[in-house]
């Protein structure tokens, strides 16, 4: 078994060792060209010359890593396309003789793959992202596990820089390899036409912030790299590279026992989050409506937190309410609060008109939530039948629609009702104007399983209809299922999630935010602030008086990262600096 | 049964249950508090009570004692104690009655250390590897190569820190059962509720092949809730538990070792079945309507009645009429509209809940003016 030894390695004085280092120089940045040039040569897609290059535009805006052996000669390569900036610009020119065009997009797969919500995301979350490829080896190393190290290196370069994102078109039989190594297929397929050559491509994605177990040797080589310009990788004797022994095919997961991007799919600009606490903890027994000034933090609190949309309230439901809404949405106004606000109403178009009231008073956009309870136990207990609801909720949405209010259908406790009466109401839901469609499990009686489902049914229901709307999830907690439950619908593709700052509301409560939080930074890297969090959670103590929060790891220092994390991210600190 | 969108269970038999609920107190409990506590557990399918840890030698009085007040019961559950090796020594009294230990997985652990334990120990060895979660997999293959070499008959998996998602549940587990022969080692999942997935790890745990789920009743931040577990098991038929005797179990807890549960807690807690709010409404309507069975369950999946408990309406600043209505048709008072709207009117206006005297007095006040 070999061991993997870094050059920082005060043990270790390698006497025999493959040097992997950033490409720089001009007779370095030829043979790896050259060395491009002869390996797809051997796969057919042209024919060898020995003086060919194979160089493209999007060279110029690369950067390259190289292994070398000890004589210098050059035996493999990688690079990845920088969205931004020419580094070896002028190298490639000269080696090209300036005959390169401009590149036609900014990344190479983008003649093939449509990922466009990746790099929204990237935006959105200010992460830098870039294409790996051109991924070569020697022929005389190939199937020796250099193809390991090279994937360690060019990750420890992007480290260097920073790079946080990283996408890869590769061939369908190198998935699982690169699955192997942190990456995640996007569900996509292209094919690549070069010389005369059609190769299906599958495009992978790796975020490498979230690199585990092995992966960890890539931080290594990104370490030495910064500091010392090449990392070492020592060999014993005349012994070729191998794999450790454990087995890594695929039967066994990566370390952290989590695939490092989880399930929680990227393809989407994140997953939004709905705060409701001021909608919901006040209908606990043991909650107090804290006064309408400390109630107006909540806005400012859950900005601060990254939360994407809140709620007011319902106006109907009291005259303090009313009273909160209106105040809110003045305040809202007068301090051009940008996140979307809005209230629940019952399926009447009286509860609508309350709302575009506040709406044209204050000038402030205000969305409105339509509750219905379509549920078999529902109906019986208020006295319905389908048709009414169906009626109930047509009426309200084009009063809706005449207020000019935005409306999200809110489907209560879709978990124990059947299709049969669902899918006349998503109907009803997008020919009359919704915008959204939410799922909410009032009663708690889903599990994940049954999430997804019934997720998976609506998805499927509204493509096949072909209604662009937004799915929403949000679960009360009355069966100690509520944070899985919504992460289960966020895998499932919901596009938002409803929660309560300590999870407040009545009997069981709902969703803790706090949870999501938490989840969703550790999943899928959505970021938050320890202060902001403590800030919202100090703010929960004082103010709604509520018993025994639920604890977090850390306690009430929420952002308290295991162990390993604390290790990983103290790395990726050293890396970065 | 009301049909849901969930998913049958992939296995037709319950996973075992070992209860921790004692083990979380800091001493090892009484004998009377021992026994009142099996009694309640009858019916509720408990293999396992974890009583406690054993610290000093002196100990081992008290846990003679113990083990004979569990000699009483007709279908004595075994007792599992975790021992403070090597404080607590290792008396004959643990190869003579057989007492399941449980022990921490640590570097200290030698291997003879551990052959020495199983084989004073013919009550079973739990080794606890209390950081699954953060184990690279050949040192997980590692820890069950030699709990199987050593005679070690159970392994638990433990998550301290609440983690992972359950794909790595399912990962994790069926990895570990992967290196263990058939028929070895017994496994058992216990997670911490720190980040709100304890329950749904067992359950996924129990898909993906343990054998039995470690919790305690009330949760709290350590342990899986047993009392959601069993419901969930009850639910899909796997498990005919006395659920409605689940608020006796609060009750002793709460009278024996003053543990308080938060207001809120699943099943359990003071104000799961006592609608202030919106939802209220149709509760009370079902009530009036003389549905009983409909308003338990118009609102919870959790009926009150099937823990042992009650349904209750207040009322306060997000009640509706409703809620009025049945508070004075509760308590056999005129449900005239002024008195509704009055009270309502009140009660909206205050901050929190009104307690009963509160609207005793709000009656009497309206029905003076």
């Amino acid at each position: 078994m070999q061991v993997l030894v870094s050059s920082d390695h005060p043990a270790v004085a390698p006497a025999e060792s493959l040097h992997f280092r950033e490409l720089h120089q001009r007779e370095e940045l030829h043979q790896y060209f050259l060395l491009r040039h002869q390996v797809y040569a051997a796969q057919g897609y042209w024919r060898a010359d020995s003086r060919q290059l194979d160089i493209d535009a999007y060279d110029r805006h690369s950067r390259f890593v190289g292994c070398f052996t000890k004589d210098g000669t050059l035996i493999g390569g990688a690079r990845f396309i920088l969205g931004e900036g020419e580094p070896n610009a002028a190298l490639v020119d000269e080696l090209s003789h300036g005959q390169l065009p401009p590149r036609p997009h900014l990344y190479h797969s983008q003649s093939l793959f449509r990922f466009d919500p990746v790099l929204q995301y990237a935006r959105n979350q200010g992460k830098q992202f870039v294409e790996f490829g051109r991924t070569v080896i020697h022929p005389d190393w190939q199937r020796a596990g250099l193809g390991v190290l090279l994937v360690h290196a060019i990750y420890g370069l992007a480290h260097c820089y920073g790079i946080e994102l990283g996408l890869a078109a590769v061939p369908p039989r190198l998935t699982r390899f690169y699955c192997n190594l942190g990456c995640r297929v996007l569900q996509q397929r292209g094919v690549n036409q070069a010389s005369g050559i059609d190769t299906e491509l599958v495009p992978l994605i790796v975020d490498l912030q979230r690199l585990h177990g092995r992966l960890r040797d890539s931080l290594r080589a990104g370490r030495a790299l910064m500091h010392r310009g090449e990392w070492l990788y020592a060999l014993h004797g005349e012994q070729r590279l191998s794999l450790e022994a454990f087995d890594w095919s695929g039967d066994a997961p990566g370390h952290g026992w989590e695939p490092p991007l989880s399930r929680l799919p990227l393809l989407r600009s994140g997953v939004g989050l709905h705060d409701d606490t001021l909608g919901t903890a006040f209908g606990s027994p043991s909650a107090k409506v804290p006064d309408l000034k400390v109630r107006r933090e909540v806005l400012g609190l859950a900005a601060a937190l990254g939360i994407d949309s809140i709620g007011l309230g319902s106006p109907w439901r009291a005259p303090w309410e009313e009273e909160q809404v209106a105040e809110l949405a003045a305040f809202a106004r007068s301090t051009s609060f940008v996140l979307p606000l809005s209230c629940d109403v019952r399926a009447r178009a009286s509860d609508v008109e309350s709302v575009a009231r506040i709406a044209q008073s204050s000038q402030q956009p205000l969305e409105v939530k339509i509750r219905v309870g379509c549920s078999p136990v529902r109906q019986q207990c208020e006295g319905w039948d389908l048709v009414r609801v169906l009626e109930m909720t047509q009426a309200t949405l084009r009063a809706c629609s005449r207020e000019g209010l935005a409306a999200t259908l809110l489907l209560e406790d879709p978990a124990r009702t059947p299709a049969h009466i669902l899918e006349p109401l998503y109907h009803t839901a997008f020919q009359d104007g919704a915008q959204a469609l939410c799922l909410a499990d009032t009663t708690g009686a889903a599990r994940p399983s049954g999430v997804r489902r019934l997720v998976q049914h609506a998805r499927d229901f509204l493509s096949g209809h072909g209604y662009d709307a937004r799915l929403e999830w949000s679960g009360a907690n009355d069966a100690s299922l509520s944070v899985a439950n919504s992460l289960a619908a966020i895998e499932s593709g919901v596009q938002s999630v409803h929660a309560t700052l300590g999870g407040a509301g009545e009997r069981a409560g709902n969703t803790s935010l706090e949870h999501l939080l938490v989840h969703l930074r550790r999943l899928s890297g959505r970021p938050y602030t320890t202060e902001a969090l403590s800030a919202y959670r100090d703010w929960g103590a004082t103010h709604l008086f509520w018993l025994d929060w639920p604890e977090i790891a850390g306690g009430l220092n929420v952002a308290a990262p295991s162990p390993s994390e604390a290790r990983q991210e103290r790395k990726l600190q050293e890396v970065s600096r | 049964m009301i049909e849901t969108w969930n998913e049958e269970p992939s296995r037709s038999c319950a996973p075992r249950i070992i209860d921790c609920t004692l083990a979380q107190f800091d001493t090892l409990p009484g004998e009377r508090q021992l026994a009142g506590w099996l009694s309640l557990l009858e019916g509720f399918g408990v293999h396992t009570v974890a009583v406690g840890s054993v610290r000093h030698l002196q100990d081992w009085h008290r846990v003679e004692r113990l083990l004979q007040v569990a000699d009483r019961f007709k279908e004595p559950p075994c007792l599992e104690f975790n021992l403070d090796y090597p404080a607590c020594g290792t008396p004959s009294l643990l190869s003579e009655r057989g007492i399941r230990c449980r022990l921490l997985a640590m570097a200290s652990n030698a291997e003879s250390h551990l052959r020495s334990v199983c084989r004073h120990n013919p009550g079973g060895v739990t080794l606890v590897l209390h950081e699954a979660v953060e184990l690279h997999p050949l040192e997980l293959s590692r820890w069950v190569q030699l709990s199987q070499n050593c005679g070690v008959d159970r392994l638990e998996i433990l998550s301290k820190q609440g983690r992972p998602w359950l794909p790595g549940v399912e990962d994790l587990v069926r990895f570990a059962q992967g290196l263990a022969e058939p028929g070895g080692l017994e496994f058992v999942w216990s997670s911490y509720d720190s980040l709100g997935l304890a329950l749904a790890q067992a359950l996924q745990a129990w898909e993906a092949g343990v054998q039995a789920i470690r919790g305690c009743v009330g949760g709290r931040l350590g342990s899986v809730p047993l009392e959601a577990l069993w419901f969930q098991l009850h639910q899909q038929k796997l498990l005919d538990v006395p659920l409605e005797r689940c608020a006796e179990l609060t009750r002793f807890l709460e009278q024996e070792w003053e543990m308080e549960l938060s207001v809120h807690h699943p099943l359990l807690g003071p104000d799961v079945f006592c609608s202030a709010g919106v939802a209220g409404s149709a509760v009370c309507q079902a009530l009036e309507a003389g549905q009983p069975q409909v308003a338990e369950s118009v609102y919870s999946a959790v009926p009150a009645s099937a823990v042992g408990r009650k349904l209750e309406i207040a009322v306060g600043p997000c009640s509706r009429p409703a809620h009025v209505r049945h508070w004075l048709r509760s308590h056999e008072l005129s449900q005239s509209p002024e008195w509704v709207d009055g009270l309502l009117q009140r009660a909206q206006q205050s901050p929190e809940v009104l307690s009963d005297l509160e609207l005793v007095d709000m009656v009497d006040l309206l029905s003076d003016g």
